[in-house]
């Protein structure tokens, strides 16, 4: 136990999972669904098969894009709680690239990821400046954003942008195949994959090896140092921001590029989930890929038990109660480890 | 305009107005122990549903109502358990809450979508008060939460300027480690100052589904429990300083949902622009108060979101 101390916090979140399962047990059977042929179909349905499993990767990709934007922020204590704005304002950023910008075919590809990121990056930048220059809470800015995002987005898809050929449907012309990610194979899966995983090592070396990402984390751990230090933390503040939503904004390119191809109206919750999941690692980049493939097996578990005629929100009520129980747990094993740390110092 | 839609507007601008006066006093009393509860939007919609379910089952208002509280009331004990006694993360807890309670309200409402027979809250003009020009139609013909509100923003500001109990919460929030060697149970405070604005989350959501918007709607709380968090910082931590704020933004809500029916120049304008009034509103109103605040130096309990840990020194 003293020499891996990550059995400690592996062994609590599982026991995490099994108490969020019993308990979900209890409203199946309160509900008359039968419990064990339904957590059977919710496993083979999601990493019991490879079918399952490419899905939960493919929900997994948003989730650790947004997970990384929160990491970035929440590492320098810096709330940005609008990764879903962010995420919807890469898909205007994709589409707008897509269908209006006047390219050649080639350079297509590189304009829909740098217009996504871009989009995303001013959605980060507004709260992050309101902070620095009008003390602004950015809790509260970058969530009344969320909502402006998800109606701007509407207001599109219902109105200038609507597709005529698209008779009574919210959607968005069709992109030009250039402007869609390249896929592997028939697995459904496709360059925003790599660009997460590319992000999650760019980060982890950022953080480990740059002054910038250095000066990041002493800001976040106080504020009085890093000015003591002669940190200028507005200007880093704001800098958190624009990456944190140019990387949630990534998280947007795949939703419309990935496969549907249009701009369509959509409030997937990934930038929500993605603080979640953030936290799960640690704010700890090289762990943010494992944890969003953890949220995205629950949620290709969850389509796999829709197909079984369970209610899809019996699924978020489990997800929000496994990360009920592996907050306690966590922040439990957590704390005792500092304490035996102490101890041992003393 | 005529006097009959200035009146109208104005009426329902208090109607609307009065969930986020419900949910924002509740999580103003709860930031003031030190907490910060950012699961109102969460707490809210299962308050909806309960209410609704209860109103449909029993044919009672005032049952739904009660327990609308009573569930908001639970999940605030629950979600104390973890920020006060667990010291997991608050913004964390809350954002989590949001989701569980999203999930709870579409699992227990989906069989109540589009049900109608729930019983409703209905106006009940006050005898003299309503015959006044103006001021009777506009506050004195509404339902009895209504009224409710007009007296619950005094009474926690009497609660937490003139009483000691009040005091003790103030203190809570500012310096937890004096309050606990005066004498006063942090940790107690901190429930019972959660369980409260749990519980006033809630009775908003209840109004929602009973008062306001008369049926249950997934996702009905459409971001109001994040404009009742705004609301706090609005007010400044302070009770009266509320009024203003949630009459601002029920008059908001009110020309989203109107603007159109003025004709002409705004019939043209798409609705989802208009809906993003409010939250355009409530950055702008955020940033002038900023400026404020920082002159004023107005700001948070001291202790806010910071767990209590006895054996620390602070």
């Amino acid at each position: 136990m003293t020499r891996a101390p990550w059995l400690v916090d592996v062994a609590a979140f599982l026991g995490a999972v099994a108490l969020a399962l019993a308990l979900g047990a209890g409203a199946l059977l309160i509900t008359g669904t039968p419990v064990l042929p339904t957590y059977a179909s919710m496993f083979s349905g999601s990493i019991g098969s490879l079918y399952g499993l490419q899905s939960s990767i493919g929900f997994a990709v948003p989730i650790a894009f947004c997970a990384l934007a929160a990491a970035v922020a929440f590492r320098a204590q810096v709330w940005n709680i609008g990764g879903e704005g962010q995420l919807l304002l890469g898909t205007f950023g994709t589409t707008l690239a897509a269908l209006y910008l006047p390219v050649p075919e080639p350079l297509m590809l590189p304009a829909v990821i740098l217009a996504a990121a871009a989009a995303g990056a001013l959605w980060g930048l507004l709260p992050g400046v309101l902070k620095v220059w009008l003390g602004v809470n950015e809790v509260l800015s970058s969530l009344m954003l969320n909502y402006v995002a998800l109606l701007w987005i509407d207001f599109l898809v219902f109105g200038p942008w609507k597709d005529p050929a698209m008779a009574g449907w919210p959607y968005s012309k069709p992109f030009p195949p250039g402007a869609m990610l390249p896929q592997f194979g028939t697995s459904g899966l496709n360059l925003s994959l790599v660009l997460a995983l590319g992000v999650a090592v760019v980060f982890a070396v950022m953080f480990r090896y740059s002054r910038w990402g250095f000066e990041t984390t002493v800001i976040g751990y106080s504020h009085a140092a890093a000015r003591y230090a002669a940190m200028n933390v507005a200007r880093k503040t704001v800098q958190v921001m624009l990456i944190s939503g140019a990387v949630a904004g990534l998280a947007g390119l795949g939703e419309v590029s990935g496969a549907a191809g249009r701009l369509y109206h959509m409030s997937p919750g990934y930038g929500y989930v993605g603080i979640l999941v953030s936290w799960l690692a640690s704010h700890n980049p090289l762990l943010i890929p494992f944890a969003a493939l953890f949220y995205g097996v629950l949620i290709q578990g969850g389509s796999a038990l829709q197909i079984a005629q369970v209610d899809p929100s019996l699924v978020r009520i489990l997800q929000a109660a496994i990360i009920l129980f592996a907050l306690a747990a966590l922040t439990l094993t957590r704390r005792y480890r500092l304490a035996r740390i102490e101890r041992r110092a003393a | 305009m005529t006097p009959d839609l200035v009146i109208a507007v104005l009426a329902a601008t208090l109607t609307a107005a009065t969930p986020l006066l419900f949910a924002g006093i509740g999580e103003l009393v709860v930031e003031r122990s030190g907490l910060l509860n950012l699961g109102v939007e969460g707490m809210m919609l299962v308050g909806a549903v309960t209410a609704f379910a209860v109103s449909v089952a029993t044919g009672s208002a005032a049952a739904g109502i009660a327990a609308s509280m009573l569930v908001g009331a639970v999940l605030g004990l629950a979600a104390a358990v973890l920020v006060v006694t667990v010291r997991a993360d608050q913004v964390v807890t809350g954002l989590t809450i949001v989701i569980l309670g999203d999930g709870l309200s579409r699992f227990f409402g989906q069989s109540l979508v589009g049900v109608s027979g729930a019983a409703l809250l209905s106006p009940v003009p006050v005898p003299l008060l309503a015959d006044i020009p103006w001021i009777g139609p506009i506050f004195f013909r509404q339902n009895l939460l209504v009224y409710l509100s007009y007296i619950l923003v005094p009474a926690v500001w009497y609660f937490m300027y003139r009483t000691r109990p009040g005091l003790a919460l103030r203190a809570t929030g500012e310096r937890p480690s004096a309050a606990d060697l005066g004498g006063h149970n942090v940790f107690l405070i901190r429930y019972l100052a959660l369980a409260f604005g749990s519980a006033m989350a809630g009775l908003a959501g209840g109004f929602l589904a009973l008062g306001y918007l008369n049926a249950w709607v997934e996702g009905i709380s459409a971001g109001r429990g994040w404009v009742a968090l705004a609301l706090v910082i609005l007010a400044g931590w302070h009770p009266i300083r509320l009024i203003g704020g949630a009459y601002l933004f029920g008059f908001a809500y009110i020309m989203a949902f109107q603007i159109q029916t003025f004709g002409g120049v705004f019939q043209e304008v798409s609705t989802y622009l208009v809906q993003m009034f409010p939250y355009l509103l409530a950055i702008v109103v955020l940033a002038i108060m900023g400026r404020r605040f920082r002159r004023h130096r107005v700001g948070p309990p001291a202790a806010l979101a910071l767990p209590y840990v006895r054996e620390e020194r602070s």
